[in-house]
């Protein structure tokens, strides 16, 4: 479609590349203020990346504000890019190499530990020459600092060489720190060219040949002016690689799933998947609908499923919470149903921006009475697309609403993955309207499984009401105390028949050790790369990462059973014993090892915290190292 | 279909001598003329004593959550516009929980009928003020009186751009069913108000407008080209000066120079909303039932369906495939 083939423009860049360093993987950050582009120069760097047969992940710094005050150490913006050689699966930890737009913005990421004494600073020098004192004062103090900490300082004048080509250096800034740093890591210009004409595909040609030329301009200088660069070989694949974010993933599978609406409020971080999906969506027949409030768009969606389509809704923490009374309904009324729920930092507004996986109980228990459904979460972002498919079956085939779970590191993350073959089996078959049989109640259910067929409304014959009040199988309110009892019964037996046909988890390393670690959802990357790492060093640790949250999957027991310890990383909030009033009895545990415990009898510790950082593998690999040694 | 066919095997569970029972009445009679089959009529509703209505119609149905109703009829009306969807609701369950939804279900126009059971009292949790009791209500959760101003349904409804409005009694089925046909008829979110009386915890709340000794005075009933005319003797009408209404006496003042009812005109309608007050009190108007305005504008389904076939057109219909070797695919040799 917009892949369109390169002329050679005669801006191909002329500078030679030599000495370069071969490295197997990098991590790379830009920081600046809101608006100067970072992010979508670090998007650009990976997606060339990936093109190029790299590994790629992205994690994306987001502040609170849209536009926080210039040069503010809250403020700051920016991206995270991770490339190798391999496959890419989490952040990594120390960043290699930073490129910042001001001084001020890296404060925060020194504090959260990003950088290591040797991490290459490239920075914005044109605060050192600024017309007001304390500015050029905050600088030279921070330069300093920065070098003091052992930062490999390199003051750059990223302004003064976008003034020579651009009137507003502002505009396009972004574009030449992608080709100084396409210079510097040995990225096919090729396919830089590429993608920025893909950035701008909607604006003039002249926009377009002004950001080319301060791409090239960005990477001749890197190699005329930096004594240093570096290749990332890369993969030889033969199969055909798609790039994209998480909630982009969610998109695609929500239209390769055959799923006809979406029905939405906007929240933070999961509106984009509704954004991508509305690119295309009526394409493909359709809708996205944004409701009045959360309540109404899972409202829409329930109207829209009843009448025999099938319907998603997307949300977050905040408005999980709000839907929780119609959740509730879909699954006392066996309303089939797909809940997207990218998950962010609670409780309340809480960490709107940042990365948690702190709803995992709300998503499992968070409805008043007894309310099964059928909860899981993605790990990958290939799995964001499948997971909406295998969602919209399940909701179907067990006429249940079914949650699945991602989160700001999924949502924002990049990473290529083979390109998905559309198979028609993917889609929903097409409402059955011939009449209903007679005497076939509205909830006829199968006393082994559970589950029944519904009628849907124009289906001759098939006339009942839906209903959240307690019900027969003709869907006739209870007045009879047995009713309750039955229906209740029936409704968490479909769990159990589903739970049948899951697989048991596959291990990651031996089958028994001294540790075995339980993660779920983002974090996979990181744990199998740190578990990987204490393997190397001869450590008797394993690893299992869980899909289905409820039901469980099957044999969790007996594999606990086969390590000395057993512990969940997650990344939401739990006590530490030691800590003050902290005890082993009053201690709280994160979610996912609570739910273990309960779920097991086993004694399963957990390692989590609240940061709002994704998990970094040096992190998971320190926890791994001490605990082994206890 | 006959309207005994509309009812069902569920017994009937309001409380003996409430209004509700005449509603259902007139609805079942009223929807046989209508030309439909039961399976394509859906009865939504939210909570509260006029919401299980839906269990007494043999007709597809919703009982949902409290004030939700139109949320969920407004999904199923954009995927199946062809079904004659129908809510029903009440002065808490629309007004109050479910505030939101409504004015949003009127701006958007999705082709649905929306029947207001309004009895000014919360029945169904035993006898609260609601949204549209008087100020001074007591109540047991207001033993010393509401201190609440309540809403006006008509300028509520007109406020959030309703394209149909109309206002009748559960004791007066001829009209009760003469609205239900007028808003059957009208194309878009057709909101009806209807007195209905809990003889439970608010008994005789319309009674100065429903019982025969006082009806003729206390209420005006506008039909379509008809001057506003009402009084035990039809001795009294309205008359519009500039934008002031003025009671006046049919005696002194031509039918021709009566304000004429014409339900298209939006500013009139706004005006005969705000007849509100009690029409016992000095300088006050009577009453208005009867259809207040209506108006054509494109429904929500309607639009919603064009745009997706609009889409389909100019973008030819979407090959998934295609989208998915787009831009960022590519192949590593």
């Amino acid at each position: 479609m917009e892949n369109q083939i390169i002329e050679p423009s005669g801006l191909r860049p002329m500078g030679t590349r030599k000495n370069s360093k071969v490295v197997d993987q990098t991590v790379v950050e830009i920081v600046s203020d809101s608006g100067e582009g970072a992010q979508k120069c670090g998007q650009s760097l990976g997606s060339i990346s990936a093109k190029m047969g790299n590994g790629v992940w992205t994690v994306e710094i987001i502040p609170a504000e849209i536009q926080p005050p210039a040069r503010s150490r809250e403020g700051a913006s920016g991206i995270r890019v991770r490339i190798g050689s391999k496959k890419v699966t989490n952040m990594g930890n120390h960043a290699n190499l930073v490129v910042a737009l001001n001084e001020q913005v890296l404060y925060g990421r020194l504090a959260q530990d990003a950088y290591k004494e040797g991490t290459v600073l490239l920075i914005e020098n044109k605060w050192a020459n600024h017309e007001l004192e304390h500015i050029r004062n905050q600088y030279a103090e921070a330069i300093t600092e920065f070098k003091a900490q052992g930062l490999d300082v390199r003051e750059i004048p990223m302004e003064t060489e976008c003034l020579k080509l651009v009137r507003d250096a502002q505009k396009g800034k972004n574009m030449w720190v992608l080709g100084m740093l396409c210079g510097i890591y040995g990225r096919d210009m090729e396919r830089a060219e590429e993608q920025v004409r893909g950035i701008f595909r909607k604006k003039s040609e002249k926009i377009i040949s002004s950001n080319l030329e301060l791409l090239s301009a960005g990477y001749d200088w890197a190699l005329n002016n930096l004594e240093f660069n570096y290749e990332i070989p890369a993969m030889k694949l033969d199969v055909d690689q798609v790039v994209m974010n998480g909630n982009e993933a969610m998109s695609f599978g929500t239209m390769a799933a055959g799923i006809e609406l979406c029905s939405m409020y906007p929240i933070t971080p999961a509106t984009s998947v509704s954004h991508h999906l509305a690119e295309n969506f009526e394409k493909v027949g359709g809708i996205v609908h944004q409701a009045e409030d959360e309540i109404a768009a899972i409202g829409f969606a329930i109207g829209a499923s009843y009448a025999g389509k099938t319907a998603l809704t997307v949300t977050s923490g905040p408005g999980l919470a709000l839907k929780t009374e119609f959740i509730g309904l879909a699954v006392m009324a066996e309303i089939p149903l797909v809940i997207i729920n990218v998950q962010r930092g609670g409780p309340s507004t809480g960490l709107p921006t940042k990365v948690e996986q702190s709803d995992m109980l709300a998503a499992i228990y968070g409805e008043t009475g007894d309310a099964p459904k059928i909860v899981f979460a993605a790990a990958t972002i290939e799995e964001c697309f499948h997971f909406v498919i295998l969602a919209r079956k399940l909701a179907e085939t067990f006429r249940t609403p079914v949650m699945l779970l991602s989160d700001t590191n999924l949502a924002t993350g990049v990473q290529p993955f083979p390109r998905p073959k559309i198979n028609s089996e993917w889609f929903a078959s097409p409402i059955d309207q011939s009449a209903w049989k007679e005497g076939v109640g509205a909830f006829q259910w199968s006393a082994e499984t559970g589950i029944s067929k519904r009628p849907i409304p124009g289906q001759k014959g098939g006339m009942y009401t839906l209903t959240g009040l307690a019900h027969d199988e003709k869907s006739r309110v209870a007045y009879d105390p047995d009713i309750n009892q039955r229906s209740a019964e029936h409704r968490s037996r479909k769990m159990a028949a589903f739970q049948q046909t899951l697989k048991r988890p596959a291990i990651n390393g031996d089958a028994e050790g001294d540790l075995l670690l339980v993660g779920w959802g983002s974090t996979l990357g990181a744990i199998e790369e740190a578990v990987a790492k204490a393997q190397e060093e001869g450590l008797k640790v394993s690893s299992i990462h869980l899909r289905f949250l409820l039901p469980l999957e099957p044999g969790l027991k007996d594999i606990f059973s086969r390590f000395k310890k057993v512990v969940t990383v997650e990344l939401n909030y739990s006590d530490k014993v030691g800590d003050p009033m902290i005890t082993s009895e009053n201690r709280r545990y994160s979610q996912l090892a609570w739910y273990l415990r309960a779920h097991t009898l086993t004694d399963v510790d957990c390692f989590s915290n609240v940061f709002g950082q994704p998990m970094s593998p040096a992190k998971v690999l320190q926890f791994i190292q001490n605990e082994v040694k206890k | 279909m006959t309207s005994k066919q509309l009812e069902t095997d569920q017994e009937v569970r309001w409380c003996p001598g409430c209004g509700d029972y005449s509603i259902l009445k007139q609805v079942q009679n009223v929807i046989p003329e209508l030309g439909l089959k039961r399976e394509e009529i859906v009865f939504v509703s939210g909570i509260g004593c006029s919401s299980r209505f839906p269990y007494y119609m043999n007709t597809y149905g919703m009982h949902s959550i409290h004030g939700r109703a139109p949320s969920v009829v407004s999904g199923l009306k954009a995927v199946r516009p062809e079904l004659s969807v129908w809510i029903i609701t009440g002065d808490g369950d629309s007004m109050s929980i479910g505030g939101n939804h409504l004015i949003h279900m009127l701006r958007r126009n999705f082709d649905t009928n929306i029947l207001l059971f309004n009895n000014q009292i919360y029945g169904l949790t035993k006898g609260q003020y609601s949204p549209t009791s008087e100020e001074g209500k007591m109540t047991k959760s207001t033993p010393m009186g509401s201190l609440d101003h309540p809403f006006n349904p008509a300028a509520l409804a007109l406020g959030a751009e309703a394209t149909f409005f109309a206002r009748t009694m559960d004791r007066d089925p001829k009209h009760l069913r003469d609205v239900l046909k007028v808003a059957n008829d009208h194309k878009g979110a057709s909101l009806v108000e209807i007195y209905q009386n809990c003889n439970v915890f608010n008994d005789g709340a319309f009674f100065g407008m429903t019982d025969k000794d006082t009806k003729l005075e206390q209420t005006l009933f506008v039909e379509q080209g008809k001057p506003l005319i009402y009084g035990p003797q039809r001795e009294w009408g309205i008359m519009l000066d500039g934008l002031t209404p003025r009671k006046v006496s049919t005696s002194e003042v031509s039918a021709n120079d009566l304000w004429i009812h014409d339900d298209r005109d939006r500013v009139k309608a706004n005006i005969l909303a705000r007849f509100f007050g009690d029409p016992m009190a000095e300088g006050n108007f009577p009453r208005p039932f009867g259809v207040f305005y209506q108006a054509q504008r494109a429904t929500h389904d309607d639009l919603i369906n064009a745009q997706v076939n609009r889409a389909k057109e100019a973008l030819g219909a979407g090959d998934l495939d295609k989208l998915l070797s787009g831009r960022n695919t590519w192949t590593i040799a």
